[in-house]
């Protein structure tokens, strides 16, 4: 029943989607939804919460982990979303990855606030995934996190595992240096290393800017 | 003094890592204003397009959808802010 539920939201997205895209072929127009956001266009704002709710409830849950946390949280992404809209530029990332960076910056902003360790101390490590799921994500895989994917297999199984924590499940490094018995500089390395790799990736596809001088 | 430079950029990019993860300190975030001060090359957001490009491509492939109460609530929100603007 609730799986039924989940497919149906998830077919409703879809369409919202797929209409949004339909009407800017119809009418001619260059604009995301997003950027019809930014204009003003109250139409719009219905439609990127539909769009993007699903994934901005998700990487609060996963970075929260609380959810009374994570109901406060995604009336304060979205707001957020609201005021950056017009930051939205499609010549540097596509609209899922831009809703997905606003949403981080305020869900780690808001972990330092609750300053509380989060849950995973209860997740066991091992059973963390090293490699991207199988199977389609939920979220449409972009260039940017196709390439991810890339980056990520390249990185040795410690390295990536560190990543994963920081990254997707919000982990201090403090808590992963902990959980995995490595040193807090050993960690802090293999965020920075893998963040650069991933960075290159996209880099070399023109997604982020190359810059000199990382290593 | 080259080996100076190759250690703040190090130093830069670590904080840069740590503020598009886990966050920065109010001293950390003054220190790396500081260090993006001496390299204009990089800026504040250097890994945020990074680490969302990771959170995506981990996604599990079924999520739960926005709950109905929340779309409300988002919705009134938006609405009250649009017509401030």
């Amino acid at each position: 029943m609730e799986q039924r539920e989940t497919g149906s939201r998830n077919l409703r997205r879809r369409v919202v989607l797929e209409q949004s895209f339909a009407r800017t072929a119809e009418h001619g127009l260059n604009e995301s939804v997003l950027q019809r956001v930014a204009a003003g266009d109250t139409g719009a704002v219905a439609e990127c919460v539909d769009a993007f709710g699903g994934l901005v409830w998700s990487l609060a849950r996963r970075i929260l982990n609380r959810p009374s946390e994570a109901e406060d949280a995604v009336q304060e992404v979205f707001i957020a979303l609201w005021k950056n809209a017009s930051r939205f530029d499609p010549s540097i990332a596509s609209e899922t990855t831009f809703v997905a960076m606003i949403a981080r910056r305020r869900l780690i902003d808001l972990q330092r606030r609750n300053v509380r360790r989060p849950e995973g101390d209860a997740v066991a490590v091992e059973d963390l995934p090293l490699s991207a799921p199988e199977g389609p994500s939920q979220f449409e895989l972009k260039d940017e996190a196709a390439k991810a994917v890339a980056a990520l297999e390249q990185l040795k199984p410690e390295q990536r595992n560190v990543l994963r924590l920081a990254v997707c499940q919000g982990w201090p490094h403090q808590l992963i240096a902990d959980r995995l018995g490595l040193p807090l500089g050993t960690v802090k390395t293999h965020v920075r290393r893998g963040l650069i790799k991933v960075r290159e990736e996209l880099a070399a596809e023109g997604i982020a800017p190359s810059k000199e001088g990382e290593r | 003094m080259s080996s100076n430079n190759d250690r703040s950029k190090e130093r830069t990019l670590q904080l840069l890592a740590d503020h598009a993860t886990e966050g920065l300190s109010l001293n950390a975030a003054e220190k790396l204003s500081e260090l993006l001060a001496l390299h204009p090359e990089f800026d504040e957001s250097h890994f945020e397009l990074a680490a969302a490009a990771i959170d995506l491509a981990t996604m599990p492939s079924s999520s739960e959808p926005l709950p109905n109460r929340f779309r409300d609530r988002v919705l009134l929100d938006a609405a009250r802010i649009m017509k401030t603007d």
